[in-house]
């Protein structure tokens, strides 16, 4: 589980944080202490989130070069993460779109409940990183 | 010499119209069938037999909620498409199939608004000097032009003009050589009529191809036809608005992003959804500049009256945003989208016609506006641009001065 999780992040400061904690503890003494801490007092969601969820940079990088082909976006726009994709200039006509070239990417089905919660690269990126996780890839 | 050159110059004035040439009567029609945008999608998937694409419908149903397009009238029925399976069949050649069911659907559509026009125009359709014709629906010769000759009664003697595959700005462009006809032609009576019916473009739904989407979700049936002429013969005739000047350019590097062309499933090509409304967006204000800053009309943009093909809703909001227009401005545009969708070249004469209606009924907001343009695009990028005066107003005598 530990190891699992550590090779899920990528951001450097998320695993030296995670290394510290499993550093101290045994697997299950960890697992323990996660819940209950959870359940003593609430933790930051945007924290935990994030700890929990975060997309790997490449396909967080993947997904800002579709965005951006897509958008038909000037060379040296920057994209990151964060970008929402009404700030790029998409519409919501623009976004179903982007959608539907992120599913041929990445092989995934994208259910219309959460394609609809996508504001920002992050968010696509997260989502699709969860749908390649819950599902096998389809065959062709 | 001097004098057979006076003698000739003589001649070709006198056959030139004295005043501009004007919109003298508008008619539109459309199929008898109605599609409501928010049964189209199950119409759809129904009709090509694909709702076992159940992800694929929950997006097609989305995009057509965001096109802006709330029905349209379509000549394919689920009649005409159960008649011809080979048009779900993208291995399948079609063509035929489909040039036979617009080369009578087409003209016959045509003549009816062209009818509505001439009843309008009040005088007989032996009448028309002129005609000029313009559809992306069909390939054929003799053309639509021609069958319009023996179904509306015109006269032999008529002077046609057949624009095939023109785009959407082809409905622009016809007016527009009727403007340059009627003015080089003393009494020419010019009927243009503009007509399409979609089937060409029927596809079935493809597993992760946007394009098919928009496509089927926005493009509709219908025509409109026009009688263009110069100098009204009051009482008879009566102008709607004058046609001050007309003008097309090509914006730079943009060839690539409206395409069609045949192929054996019928029309193939590309329309480029993002860049199209950008380029627009980029070279409207030029495009408009140069329309009037030669006729001296100090009029801010706020202060015309604006006919814009609908090409899409995103087209329309960028036109909004860099010419900063008030809602109003675009909203003859934006029903005619609504209640029709994109008809290609046809679409501007139905805006024209909503206009004309709002003015008639006093239903125009803000303060009555004298002057205005219109504007259409088309592969090129073509951007066709026309300015309109309405008939009846302080500026027509100076005009007729002139």
């Amino acid at each position: 589980m530990a190891h699992s999780l550590a090779a899920s992040f990528s951001p450097a400061a998320a695993r030296r944080q995670v290394t510290n904690v499993i550093s101290s503890r045994s697997s299950v003494s960890f697992q323990s202490h996660r819940m209950t801490s959870v359940s003593i007092r609430s933790r930051p969601s945007s924290l935990r989130f994030k700890i929990c969820c975060s997309a790997k940079k490449e396909t967080v990088d993947k997904v800002c070069s579709i965005v951006k082909e897509q958008l038909a976006l000037p060379d040296g726009t920057a994209i990151t993460g964060e970008s929402k994709f009404a700030e790029l200039g998409a519409d919501s006509l623009d976004t179903v779109e982007i959608v539907m070239g992120l599913e041929e990417a990445f092989n995934i089905t994208v259910d219309e409940t959460s394609a609809q919660d996508i504001a920002t690269v992050q968010d696509a990126a997260d989502l699709i990183e969860k749908l390649m996780l819950e599902a096998p890839p389809k065959v062709v | 010499m001097g004098s057979a050159w006076a003698n000739v110059r003589e001649i070709c004035r006198a056959q030139r119209a004295d005043g501009p040439a004007a919109v003298l009567a508008i008619g539109t029609a459309n199929p008898a069938n109605c599609v409501p945008q928010d049964e189209f999608p199950d119409f759809y998937f129904r009709a090509t037999k694909s709702d076992h694409l159940t992800g694929l419908k929950e997006k097609f149903k989305r995009v057509c909620q965001k096109l802006g397009v709330q029905k349209r009238y379509l000549h394919h029925t689920e009649e005409l498409l159960s008649a011809h399976p080979e048009f779900l069949d993208r291995s399948s050649p079609s063509l035929d199939a489909r040039l036979d069911i617009v080369k009578t659907a087409v003209p016959e559509l045509a003549a009816q608004a062209c009818r509505k026009a001439i009843a309008e125009w009040g005088r007989p359709a032996a009448d028309v000097t002129h005609l000029v014709v313009a559809t992306n629906s069909g390939a054929h010769i003799p053309g639509v032009d021609f069958q319009l000759v023996s179904l509306l009664g015109l006269r032999p003697t008529v002077r046609r003009t057949m624009l095939y595959l023109n785009g959407c700005s082809a409905g622009a462009a016809a007016l527009r050589l009727a403007r340059d006809l009627a003015e080089n032609n003393r009494g020419a009576r010019v009927l243009v009529a503009c007509a399409e019916i979609t089937v060409l473009l029927f596809d079935g739904p493809e597993e992760g191809c946007f394009q098919t989407l928009v496509n089927q979700g926005l493009f509709g049936d219908g025509a409109g036809a026009v009688v263009v002429g110069a100098d009204p013969a009051a009482p008879a005739e009566r102008p709607l608005f004058e046609i001050v000047s007309a003008a097309q350019t090509v914006i730079p590097d943009s060839e690539g992003v409206i395409t069609m062309h045949l192929t054996k499933g019928g029309y193939g090509g590309n329309i480029s959804t993002r860049q199209v409304p950008v380029l627009i967006g980029d070279h409207i204000e030029r495009c408009l500049t140069d329309a009037f800053a030669p006729l001296g009309v100090g009029a801010g943009w706020n202060d015309l009256f604006w006919d814009v093909h609908p090409g899409s809703s995103a087209i329309l909001d960028q036109v909004d945003a860099v010419l900063k227009l008030k809602p109003e401005k675009l909203a003859a545009s934006r029903r005619v989208l609504s209640e029709y969708g994109n008809m290609f070249g046809v679409t501007v004469i139905f805006v024209l016609d909503e206009l004309r209606r709002r003015m008639t009924n006093g239903e125009e907001e803000g303060a009555p506006a004298e002057w205005g343009v219109m504007v259409a695009f088309g592969p090129g990028l073509t951007v066709e641009t026309m300015v309109l005066h309405r008939s009846g107003t302080p500026a027509e005598t100076k005009l007729g001065e002139a």
